[in-house]
């Protein structure tokens, strides 16, 4: 039995950051309706990812996105209008059958809309509403648009990545993603306080924060003597030799960290060298830091002639922290994704069998379900006559008001 | 105090650094009673700044003072017999056991999952590991730097890096471990309201590589199935990512089309972008290049928290690269109340870094900070545990303890 069977879970979501946080909830179980207003779908049903093939191409069919199929599995589709009071009415009716409410619009919209926490809470006192949005819903900013790489800006992950030398940089759409898997994690805890208690609540989620809360030694760092973290590229603030190192081949590198003098002498003996780690340059972490550059370059020249997975095995098995910097080809090829059954295979009635990236964890009695993202509307029927009880008639007047699609 | 909405978890953390002592301060600042076991000379993050006036101390880590509130902590040797009987005991004690050391340090104890969920069959145990507990890199290193970049997020950094001879670099801080950490919090509440209904334990198995993959789940899908490049390179057009101000730099994010009309009236209806053609976002990708660097001549007269304001109120998606020092100065985190202030009896009382939720019935808090190094021996030992005071002494003068 998955861990949350019989949690119903109402999904005013769209994009990557609140998609992904309720398809989390769907892999452990929950029953995720996604609501969408079929004039107003959530923008990856169509959209490409970027960045954008040449010649750019840029939409494809709804229901074909990949960015949807990636953070939508496992969940039902509902189409509802919501610029209508009768949509709206509907969503109510959804609600009071639903354990949680997860939204991502801006601060405020689902009290425009007339589904608050404050107007759902009527209908079903112990609900649990998570908002999450760009800024969080009080304060001066609270306006804001953002998306994920705003929200790495300005939560301050954005000012320490990259090389010193160079412009600061955001990494993507993972920012997202971590702010989606926080945001299933305070919803879970707030269904385990009404499990234990009966009563449900109102989470305000700031997905700034949720960027700034991941760097909070930093932060403390800065308070205890006003020093600014700045960017590091690579390196480490103690660890030497710590860094990327180019391997033979066009745009192919490794990754090496070495964190004691053991493993700096298991090093000098893979790469042919034992000399280095009687070399006074090198002698212990202190210097190996010092004369990093120099040690850096000794490594590359080691490198640059050779092939990285060859390197990396050889590291690995020796007992060294190596890997290749991998892209995602090289994600599909591997063989220990494989073998932990990292990916999934979905049916997709359109587009046929996907392989996409499964769940982020393994679990005991636990297998992850793999239904492909549901097509827009695909369980309208599902949704308005087997949950809210309404009539074939009613379904084909709502069809035809264009409440539904 | 109000309540806090993990009152009552029962948390044992066998953990150092910052995976599994994350996930610990996740449950612990929203009221599960978490018990960190650390070895006699401490959580190696005690020695890791950054520090006051970077003198390092044990009691005066950032990064351990940060990640550890709201814990009781103990010394324990596992690799001596009492030792491993008072680990036990523990297990037995626990919800949760929360253990990012390699799969062999437990093993090697006798404590295979096997053997710990025959000591508790309801215990959730929560494993981080680099590479997971199965797959041909099971007995492999790895940690921040490696696996960023083995699972697949460094590669694409940085992001507009028209030099591919410079390697691709990692993100700052501990990201990896983060991103663990609040995956294996999440897996672990549900896990935790499963065992509710059968009383059954699990092992949660988290491999940090796998982590980072699935978070470049989008890119590999698009990757494959979309034929989008797989690059550090391109990043976005100009007008949508990094661009420099005088002052520092801004994400600028203007996808749709009322958007960009209204950057150009922002930057004053240039003649360079003039005409109706503009208001497509198929004109404006094939043509935006031509645009680009008065684009970025206009930026670079700006100053980010100014244009920041100006944007943002027009309705633009916008934010500034900010530093710790503008995170912490922030009006709208202040207004907010997103910093708490902690008093530790070592590192003295500083504002620290709070939640991303603010909760209407159990908002988290800092129930106590960070641990001194063996701070709650007595009362774990004795109270929790059920020692005498002299079977206490007597753990403390074999070096148990």
């Amino acid at each position: 039995m998955l861990p949350l069977e019989g949690i119903r879970v109402a999904d005013f979501c769209w994009v990557w950051a609140g998609p992904y946080a309720t398809m989390l909830l769907a892999n452990l179980g929950a029953e995720v309706i996604k609501v969408e207003g079929h004039k107003r779908t959530d923008l990856t049903r169509h959209s490409v990812v970027w960045p954008l093939p040449d010649p750019v191409p840029l939409e494809v069919p709804p229901n074909q996105g990949m960015s949807l199929n990636s953070v939508n599995m496992n969940k039902k589709s509902v189409t509802l209008d919501l610029t209508q009071p009768e949509g709206v009415e509907l969503a109510k009716r959804l609600v009071t059958m639903c354990d949680i409410v997860v939204d991502n619009m801006r601060a405020g919209s689902m009290i425009k809309l007339g589904l608050g926490y404050e107007e759902l809470r009527k209908l079903r006192p112990d609900i649990i509403v998570v908002s999450a949005s760009s800024r969080g819903q009080e304060g001066p900013h609270k306006d804001y648009a953002g998306y994920a790489t705003i929200h790495q800006a300005i939560g301050g992950g954005a000012y320490i990545s990259g090389y010193p030398d160079g412009d600061p940089t955001t990494s993507g759409g993972d920012t997202d993603l971590i702010n989606a898997t926080t945001t299933a994690y305070i919803s879970l805890v707030a269904l385990y306080h009404r499990l234990q208690t009966g009563e449900g609540q109102f989470i305000d989620y700031s997905q700034c924060e949720g960027v700034t809360s991941m760097i909070g030694e930093l932060l403390l760092g800065y308070e205890m003597n006003s020093e600014i973290a700045e960017r590091m590229g690579n390196a480490h603030p103690k660890y030497a030799p710590h860094n990327v190192y180019q391997c033979w081949g066009i745009d192919r590198w490794l990754a090496l960290e070495v964190h004691c003098d053991e493993e700096f002498v298991t090093l000098t003996k893979v790469i042919g060298k034992p000399e280095l780690a009687k070399d006074p340059r090198f002698a212990d972490m202190a210097s190996r830091k010092k004369n990093e550059s120099e040690l850096n370059d000794i490594i590359e020249d080691w490198t640059r002639l050779r092939d990285r997975d060859w390197m990396v095995n050889e590291f690995c098995q020796a007992g060294l922290a190596a890997a290749p910097s991998r892209d995602g080809r090289d994600l599909y090829a591997d063989p220990h994704l494989r073998a932990r059954n990292a990916f999934v295979t979905v049916n997709h009635p359109e587009l046929g069998e996907l392989e996409l990236a499964g769940d982020p964890w393994k679990m005991s009695d636990y297998e992850t379900p793999t239904r492909h993202a549901p097509l827009l509307g695909e369980h309208n029927e599902y949704v308005l006559k087997e949950l809210l009880g309404l009539s074939d008639a009613e379904v084909a007047e709502l069809r035809q008001k264009e409440i539904i699609m | 105090m109000a309540a806090g909405a993990l009152d009552g978890i029962k948390v044992v953390e066998f953990s150092t650094m910052v995976s599994g002592p994350y996930c610990g301060k996740l449950l612990a600042d929203l009221g599960a009673d978490v018990i960190k076991v650390e070895p006699r000379e401490g959580d190696p993050s005690r020695d890791h700044g950054p520090f006051p006036k970077s003198r390092g101390h044990p009691e005066r880590s950032a990064l351990f003072l940060y990640n550890n509130t709201s814990k009781r902590g103990i010394t324990l040797d596992p690799d001596k017999p009492e030792g491993l009987e008072a680990l036990k005991r523990l297990i037995k004690w626990a919800d949760v056991l929360i253990d990012n050391h390699p799969l062999q340090r437990l093993e090697g104890l006798g404590l295979s999952w096997e053997a710990l969920s025959e000591i508790n069959p309801s215990l959730i145990y929560t494993s981080i590991t680099p590479y997971g507990r199965t797959g041909p890199r099971v007995n492999f290193k790895g940690d921040e730097l490696t696996l960023i970049h083995a699972g697949g997020i460094g590669n694409l950094m940085p992001t507009r890096s028209a030099d591919i001879s410079r390697a691709p670099v990692k993100m700052g801080g501990y990201a990896v471990s983060c991103y663990g950490a609040i995956t294996a919090a999440l897996a672990t509440m549900g896990a935790f309201i499963g065992r509710m209904k059968t009383g059954r334990g699990r092992l949660i198995d988290i491999s940090l590589y796998q982590v980072i993959f699935t978070m470049v789940r989008v890119n590999v899908a698009g990757n494959r199935y979309h034929g989008t490049s797989w690059s550090r390179v391109p990043d976005r057009p100009p007008a949508m990512g990094r661009m420099k101000t005088s002052d520092g730099y801004v994400i600028l994010g203007v996808i749709e089309n009322h958007h960009f009309r209204s950057l150009i009236e922002l930057m004053g209806n240039p003649d360079w972008v003039a005409g109706d053609a503009w208001d497509s976002m198929w004109y404006r990708i094939h043509h935006v290049m031509d645009i680009a660097p008065m684009m970025d001549g206009w930026m670079a007269q700006q100053q980010k928290d100014d244009i920041h304001h100006r944007a943002a109120k027009k309705g633009i998606a916008i934010g500034p690269i900010n530093s710790v020092k503008d995170v912490m100065e922030d009006e709208q985190y202040a207004a907010r109340d997103y910093f708490v202030e902690v008093e530790h009896p070592e590192a003295g009382k500083y504002k620290y870094a709070g939640w991303p939720y603010k909760m209407s019935a159990t908002q988290p808090r800092v129930g106590r900070p960070a641990p001194l190094l063996g701070q709650h021996n007595r009362e774990v030992y004795c109270d929790v545990l059920g020692y005498s005071p002299e079977e206490f002494e007597r753990l403390k003068g074999t070096g148990v303890i």
